[in-house]
């Protein structure tokens, strides 16, 4: 795992697609037989992967990926979430319990379900977000905030979501361009504008903005007025 | 004895050489896996606008068979419009899809109602349909089986088949060879091979398919080499995924894996046993038994399969009987997806070649979700060819052939849903979507108008502005006199009317007054990256864009005034469906929302009162849109941008040798817009004010505030505070409203 910290944080999960040419070469390696085993099941997906077989791999992965380039759209390589992880999510069942501790501030909630109410499939995508927050998968979180908004791209409630999503994954910039967003389809539910003022004084003062953050505060409490 | 023992030495030489270079073979062969592509999976919930045929048109480019009594997964019956559907199971990176029976109900263009059996399923996602692959330099292909996905059916009947004795043999089998030999003279032809499986896993692995003894020699030689290095299951597991069993135009089909798609449109796992046998009976020669071709060739050989299948009691003699009365049941050659969508598939490659080097795209078979909707496709290449079949038949000969370009997008999260790169949508060729770089005229007047109310003290929609005969002194001393497209001035207008009728003289006042420099800031706050000279043309659109850049500037309007990056890709995966990166919706400012409000208001009145009017007739009746039409000099270049609240879509028509195409936007590019909007029935545009926004009726001769009910009384919105001083007309309903309010 060595030369493997030289790539960056982008290239921690891009070494997994290389499982099959990392099972041949563990297999040439090792002059082991298992080496087509190894190669067919990394592909074929139904045996268990050999994916702890990576600990034990001391050389550099050869990976497909470079470094992302955001400069499309938000690349998300760099998440510390586990492919795992992400794959077993079921976004069909998702802990009740979880919609409480993905999302602390009960106000989103509300308005949330107001738009929510409407379609239960809004409501399993909230959920299955709440439950991959809760489990500090953001990615997840998001690509399930995402499915939502293409059913719903004006509900504000979601973009809001989305904001605080990226703000937990340490995105700040973006964040508060969604908490933004957010507002601009916000008229009338001064709640939602006082939150997303409150995010965005958040981000403003993680980034050492005081003044802009100041600024954001009192507008949270202006739009309560 | 000396020669003896040369010989010997040789030969053992040249064992351990074949040894060796087998070895480093069959552990270094890595099967090159191309990249897939896929379509956007389909989310399926009770009120989704979708129509049953439509759905219909999804399932099939899915792989999903219609059936009248659906069994296995893949496969589903349509009652009008109720569906009875066994979804295949499939992972997607952030969640398990089960395989499952679903139940649906559409109703006037809408999914009413999903089930599973009793209980009502709020949301489910279809298996993506595979639309492309990105394929290696020598053209394999192949989806890898693991021995314990294979049906057992297949190994035993190809056991049966072509190597009795595999479980037992050490690579090559006299017994076998004698036995077909036998079975041969008896049929009077070829029915059996003597090639263990080894022996052809030997043959088709390492060798040229030259014929000779020596290499018959080497080829058993290997046998036995595999046999001592490797076990039989690893041997077997090779075979199925190794064995050539058909051609696809320029790409060899290899394994059992891919031929099942081929052939059938399933996985292997789904198919029968009349299915599996003629798998099998490809084996032995997969172009003289090709389904496609000679179906009565395919069909004798895979009864015979089915005969040797129930002779050695791998089926019951009733299961072989029923199966050799079915027919052959392979679609159309080329069944494997439709690898078309030329010009979207180039803009996925584009995008995805940022970030993966082509060597890993060919050969890790990695998966790439992409953002393109079938459906919307479809239209938009139909609208295409359709709408230009019709221009071309009235506007007469011309020299070139009139061409085009269009992109559809999802408003708010960006994501590409169609491209289309030529009049012909099977055409690989010059993609006019992201390369046809034209002059996009009258497309550039936002940024004008923008740049102006920007400054709500001094502009705002009901301000009067002068359309009066403009002069531009240029440094050269050539002076610059732009005229209005119907040759007259319209003397003084409200500034929305300027923009829905698209006058270029009051645009240029307009600009002027503002600077030029302000109008390039906000072309470039709308999206625009390239880089843009600096001067007054460039206001009536004198510079050049592909469509695709045009639709992220517009893209910015459609979404409240924010930039959103356009997506075709939303996550790359690697063979086995873990994530390896995501590219999510990323927002960034760009317009004010109150200003882009302003704006999209008057594009609104662009399509109810001026440029775009003529598209009313053809559109839903309800659907409220925005958009702008762009025409060039001379008529070279049609364009048209234009959304309704859900979904953007940009089109240009010309010619490729820029000669004229005798088209306005209003003419050409919005006939295919109309046409497309049409087919998608995109939801109306219903824009929610942003905060900071105030509505008032204004006199629209003398610019000042008035009541409903006055003369040329029209409703506006404004920035709070920029709305002018009220006029003289109040009527009694006014008064009423102030004296509650």
């Amino acid at each position: 795992m060595r030369a493997h910290q030289q790539v960056g944080a982008a290239a921690r999960e891009s070494d997994l697609p290389g499982a099959v040419r990392r099972a041949l070469r563990i297999g040439a390696r090792h002059g082991g037989v298992v080496v087509v085993m190894l190669a067919l099941g990394a592909c074929a997906g139904r045996t268990p992967a050999p994916v702890e077989s990576r600990v034990d791999v001391p050389e550099a992965p050869q990976l497909p990926a470079r470094t992302p380039t955001s400069e499309l759209a938000v690349s998300d390589s760099a998440a510390s979430e586990t492919a795992s992880g992400a794959v077993e999510a079921a976004p069909e069942a998702p802990p009740p319990e979880a919609q409480a501790a993905g999302d602390a501030t009960p106000e989103t909630e509300s308005t949330v379900t107001r738009l929510a109410a409407l379609n239960p499939a809004i409501i399993d995508l909230l959920n299955a977000a709440s439950a991959h927050s809760a489990a500090g998968r953001h990615d997840g979180a998001a690509a399930a905030l995402e499915r939502a908004l293409k059913i719903e791209p004006a509900d504000p409630g979601l973009w809001h979501r989305l904001a605080r999503v990226r703000f937990d994954q340490g995105k700040p910039d973006l964040a508060e361009a969604l908490a933004a967003k957010s507002n601009s389809l916000a008229a009338g539910d001064e709640n939602l504008q006082a939150q997303n003022w409150r995010l965005i004084a958040k981000v403003r003062r993680r980034l050492g903005d005081a003044s802009g953050a100041a600024d954001a505060a009192a507008r949270a409490s202006r739009v309560l007025d | 004895m000396r020669a003896t023992v040369m010989v010997a030495v040789l030969a053992l030489g040249w064992v351990a050489w074949l040894d060796l270079d087998m070895r480093a073979k069959f552990e270094g062969k890595r099967w090159s896996l191309p990249a897939r592509i896929y379509a956007r999976p389909l989310d399926l919930y009770a009120g989704a606008r979708l129509a049953p045929d439509e759905f219909e048109r999804e399932l099939a480019l899915a792989g999903y068979h219609r059936s009248p009594e659906p069994r296995r997964p893949g496969s589903y019956r349509r009652e009008d419009s109720r569906f009875r559907l066994i979804a295949r199971e499939f992972r997607f990176w952030d969640g398990h899809e089960p395989e499952r029976t679903l139940e649906l109900d559409f109703e006037r263009g809408r999914l009413v109602s999903l089930s599973e059996g009793s209980r009502k399923v709020s949301l489910a996602r279809l298996d993506p349909a595979e639309i492309a692959q990105i394929y290696p330099a020598h053209r394999e292909d192949r989806i890898l089986v693991s021995l314990e996905e294979v049906p057992p059916l297949l190994v035993k009947g190809l056991l049966a088949v072509e190597d009795r004795e595999f479980l037992s043999h050490h690579g090559i089998s006299l017994r076998g060879i004698a036995r077909a030999a036998f079975a041969n003279l008896r049929a009077g032809g070829a029915v059996q091979g003597g090639s263990t499986l080894t022996q052809q896993l030997a043959k088709n692995f390492f060798l040229t398919p030259e014929r000779s003894l020596w290499r018959k020699a080497n080829e058993a030689l290997l046998a036995v080499l595999l046999e001592a290095r490797y076990e039989k299951s690893e041997i077997l597991e090779a075979y199925l995924n190794e064995v050539f069993l058909g051609q696809r135009g320029r790409r060899a089909i290899h394994g059992f894996g891919l031929a099942a798609w081929y052939y059938y449109r399933r996985p292997l796992q789904e198919l029968r046993s009349e299915e599996l046998a003629l798998l099998i009976g490809l084996v032995k020669g997969p172009s003289f038994y090709n389904p496609h071709r000679h179906p009565e060739r395919a069909r004798a050989r895979r009864d015979t399969v089915l005969r040797v299948m129930v002779e050695q009691g791998v089926i019951p003699a009733a299961e072989g009987k029923a199966a050799r009365e079915r027919g052959l049941g392979v679609g159309r050659a080329g069944g494997v997806a439709r690898s078309s969508y030329p010009a979207f598939v180039d803009l996925v490659r584009r995008q995805v070649r940022r970030d993966y080097d082509i060597e890993s795209l060919r050969t890790e078979g990695l998966r790439i979700f992409t953002t393109l909707d079938p459906s919307v496709q479809a239209s938009a290449e139909q609208a295409m060819s359709g709408q230009i079949a019709k221009l071309e038949a009235s506007r007469g000969a011309r020299a070139a052939p009139l061409q085009g370009a269009l992109a559809v997008t999802a408003t708010g999260t960006g994501e590409v849903l169609a491209v289309v790169g030529s009049r012909d949508p099977d055409d690989f060729g010059f993609n006019r979507a992201l390369d046809a770089v034209r002059p996009i005229g009258s497309l550039a007047k936002p940024a004008v108008y923008l740049a102006a109310l920007a400054h709500p003290d001094r502009y705002t929609l009901a301000s009067p502005v002068s359309d009066a005969p403009v002069r531009v002194e240029g440094r050269t001393g050539k002076a610059w006199t732009p005229a209005n497209y119907d040759g007259r001035s319209h003397g003084e207008v409200p500034l929305y009317e300027a923009l829905a009728r698209s006058y270029n003289q009051a645009t240029v006042r307009i600009g002027l007054d503002i600077g030029v420099d302000a109008v390039a800031d906000y072309l470039h706050r709308l999206g625009v990256q390239r880089r843009i000279d600096v001067y007054p043309a460039m206001m009536l659109g004198a510079f050049e864009l592909s469509p695709l850049e045009v639709v992220q500037m517009y893209h910015t309007l459609a979404s409240g005034g924010f930039r959103v990056p356009l997506r075709s890709i939303r996550e790359v995966t690697d063979a086995r469906g873990r994530k390896l990166s995501r590219y999510g919706v990323a927002v960034s400012p760009g317009v004010a929302p109150e200003l882009n409000f302003l704006m999209v208001n008057a594009l609104e009145s662009v399509m109810r009162e001026g440029t775009g009017r003529s598209a009313s007739r053809r559109l839903p009746e309800g659907f409220v849109s925005a958009g702008k039409t762009g025409t060039t000099d001379d008529l070279r270049d049609s364009w048209f941008a234009g959304f309704g609240s859900d979904r953007l879509a940009v089109v240009w028509l010309g010619h490729d040798d820029n000669s004229p195409a005798g088209l306005t936007g209003a003419t050409g590019a919005l006939a295919v817009w109309t046409e497309l909007m049409r087919r998608i029935d995109p939801t109306p545009l219903e824009l929610q004010p942003p905060p900071g926004i105030e509505w008032h009726w204004v006199d629209v001769q003398s610019g000042h505030r008035t009541s409903p009910g006055c003369p040329d009384a029209r409703r506006f919105p404004f920035i709070t505070g920029s709305e002018p001083s009220p006029g003289r007309c109040t009527t009694r309903a006014a008064l009423n409203e102030r004296a509650t309010s």
